[in-house]
């Protein structure tokens, strides 16, 4: 009789480890990514700001004549074996 | 030469199989797995579509993906450069997701086919479209233009979220793009959000509540949050919109700009939220003219094809119809990412491998969008009375008639006929029916049989020798991607006191001689039936015409509120006994609700998310 008790206690200690792995996981990710975010993708794009990139054409261009972006000659075909 | 199209990871995930340039099968993964907009792999619509054409994966030439994953990701990464040190959250989020798995999209992609078929170099078999090369091609290949500018719109792919085609035989070039994020899609989906609806499944309601408002918001709209350049080119504010930091599309500074809190879902619909939806309906419209004059002037073309969720708006697309700027307007059935699949395999055929394409494409080449599965009679019986279902079964004229007779009677019918529609409208293969001349089958079509809010409107099904006795509309709309007006003889006004009506109260009012499927402003989502792709629809209408004087029935698709569509006789079976159909009619099989055994009742309401 006392092996499925024994059982049951293993199961619910497993359960426990791996929840508690789980959360070391997330804090790890989350301490990781916080570095990266705050720590090297932050400054950088500061720097990017500040040098007046502007990728994603954030800022109204009221003397353009149109906002569409023309492909370039080269890239109006693509090249489906590749994934970017 | 086989290639299977795959669309997958990102919202309604799908799979298509061409051969030789002519699609053969195509289906969404939600039919099978029954999860609404299913973004898993489509593993069950791809074991489909082969077993379709009777082959493996051993028996596929090629597999395309419809975008290119590492561009994508690319973007994100360019994105919160933009923003930083704004959207830690989202960035967190996004990249557990893509470092967990969707940045290894191609390993993936490839230990699954060598699981079903090992001994390949898959890797030299994989092939990327963009995105909306992949709209694009679904658009093109399957139209019945030799010629054409090519215009997709939707919420973003990889950079693009509107991009401008010439197509021409078997090639499409690119000219030019609109690139995140500003977006028409998600200008549409922040509005739906902010009203109160979900994203990617709500913007249909949203373009069913615009007639019952005023577009007040137009011009506000127009002066903050959307500049629109003469050609229809245009970029967002972006201090009006979450999605690039955060995880909400819609802005805390719309509620300043409209002076309205953002409705929770189980809040009622006001004045304002109709105004709201009359507004980007009418600013959505006008961007889609614009740009659909400026390609036309721009490349002299006459044909269009359209593509892209935004596609989906048949109201605007009514609009570039009669705009007459271009002389035929084609529109992709699965205009959403489901259809991706389908253009990305038609995109790797032509493109990428130079095939021709097909001699004939006339009408077109989606078959009527009937790609789906079918079931025989003796397997229909079979399967029915293995779910316990009372039936009878009848030769074909018999079925005819007496499903004919059931609509004449005002009953509502569950209509299960031949291949699954690819695509999210049902268009007679899993429909359920009515007769559109009751004046309360609307409203109990709505809260009885779909569960859903009273004031979203139902499309009609006419037979295509009679929609200009009906509509205000001559031509081909066998997608219900088109919205035209009841014609003015068979309208019928409404008096001051009905004028003065609000909302939804003036839904009630009967408005023409089909009042179900004629919405408040005299309009209608027009399907023309077709004897060539769906005869046996086709004889239904006929058929109900005879009894009643009346060509047309309301078609509205076959599940609740929130529920895939119906896939099999079994799915047919569980939406007739968890709802109030009448009669179901499944192939030759004639089902009555009165005669099935009332242990069988099931409630469905509650069982699937509200959409």
């Amino acid at each position: 009789m006392s092996e499925p008790s024994d059982a049951g206690s293993g199961k619910i200690l497993a359960r426990l480890a791996c929840r508690l792995l789980r959360a070391i996981g997330d804090l790890v990710q989350l301490l990781a990514l916080s570095i990266f975010y705050y720590g090297v993708l932050t400054p950088l794009a500061v720097l990017l700001r500040l040098a007046g990139r502007d990728r994603l054409r954030l800022e109204p261009g009221p003397s353009l004549a149109t906002y569409w972006v023309e492909r370039p000659a080269a890239a109006r075909q693509t090249d489906m074996t590749r994934q970017r | 030469m086989r290639i299977l199209g795959l669309s997958a990871f990102y919202h309604d995930s799908a799979a298509a199989l061409v051969e030789d340039g002519k699609v053969i099968a195509a289906a969404q993964e939600e039919r099978f797995t029954r999860k609404k907009y299913d973004n898993a792999y489509p593993q069950n619509a791809i074991a489909y579509c082969l077993n379709e054409a009777n082959i493996g994966l051993s028996g596929v030439d090629f597999v395309a993906f419809y975008d290119k994953p590492l561009l994508k990701f690319q973007r994100l990464l360019e994105t919160y450069l933009a923003f930083a040190p704004q959207g830690f959250a989202s960035f967190r989020q996004a990249m557990t997701s893509w470092l967990g798995d969707k940045l290894f999209q191609k390993r993936q992609l490839i230990e699954r086919c060598k699981v079903a078929a090992p001994g390949f170099d898959w890797k030299t078999r994989l092939l990327f479209s963009e995105h909306h090369l992949s709209h694009a091609a679904s658009a093109f290949f399957p139209s019945p233009f030799t010629t054409a500018v090519i215009l997709t719109m939707d919420g973003v792919g990889e950079w693009a979220t509107t991009s401008a085609a010439l197509g021409d035989g078997n090639r499409i070039t690119i000219l030019k793009e609109i690139h995140f994020p500003h977006s028409l899609g998600l200008l549409y989906s922040a509005f739906t959000d902010f009203i109160g609806f979900r994203v990617n499944s709500g913007e249909y309601k949203v373009m069913g509540l615009a007639p019952y408002g005023e577009p007040r918001f137009v011009q506000r709209i127009l002066d903050h949050v959307i500049d629109v350049k003469a050609d229809g080119s245009f970029r967002l504010n972006q201090e009006y919109f979450g999605y690039c930091t955060g995880l909400s599309t819609a802005g805390e500074r719309f509620a300043e700009l409209f002076e309205v809190p953002a409705r929770a879902p189980e809040m009622p619909l006001e004045g304002v939220h109709m105004d709201l939806a009359a507004s980007i309906q009418a600013v959505t419209e006008q961007v889609v003219l614009r740009l659909t004059r400026s390609l036309a002037a721009e490349t002299g073309v006459r044909n269009l094809c359209l593509a892209g969720g935004v596609a989906l708006n048949c109201v605007a697309n009514g609009k570039v119809l009669r705009d007459g700027k271009f002389d035929r307007v084609w529109v992709q059935p699965a205009a959403g990412d489901a259809g991706g699949s389908l253009g990305a395999a038609l995109a790797a055929y032509h493109l990428e491998l130079g095939q021709p394409r097909p001699s004939s494409n006339q009408p077109d080449g989606m078959s009527g969008s009937y790609l789906g599965p079918a079931f025989d009679d003796d397997e229909i019986a079979r399967r029915l009375a293995a779910a316990g279902a009372v039936l009878t079964t009848h030769d074909d004229d018999e079925i005819i008639d007496r499903t004919a007779r059931a609509l004449a009677a005002e009953q509502a019918v569950g209509w299960f006929q031949g291949r699954m529609e690819f695509g999210p409208r049902a268009l007679g293969a899993r429909s359920i029916l009515a007769d559109p001349r009751s004046p309360t089958m609307q409203r109990t079509l709505n809260l009885k049989v779909k569960y859903r809010e009273s004031f979203r409107p139902f499309a009609p099904a006419v037979l295509r020798e009679d929609v200009a006795d009906w509509f205000e509309f001559d031509g081909d709309s066998p997608y219900m991607l088109f919205v035209a007006d009841v014609v003015g003889r068979r309208q019928r006004a409404m008096s001051a006191a009905e004028r003065r009506l609000f909302g939804i109260d003036k839904l009630n009012v009967v408005r023409s001689d089909i009042p179900a499927v004629t919405h408040i402003d005299y309009s209608a989502r027009i399907q023309t039936v077709h004897r060539d792709t769906n005869p046996r629809f086709h004889a239904l209408i006929s058929r109900f015409k005879a009894l009643t004087g009346c060509p047309v029935l309301v078609n509205t698709s076959f599940n609740v509120r929130g529920e895939p569509i119906v896939c099999t006789p079994e799915d047919a079976f569980r939406c007739f006994m968890g709802s109030e159909i009448d009669v179901l009619v499944v192939g030759n099989c004639f089902l009555c609700k009165k005669e099935q055994s009332p242990a069988l009742r099931i409630d469905y309401r509650g069982r699937f998310d509200p959409d």
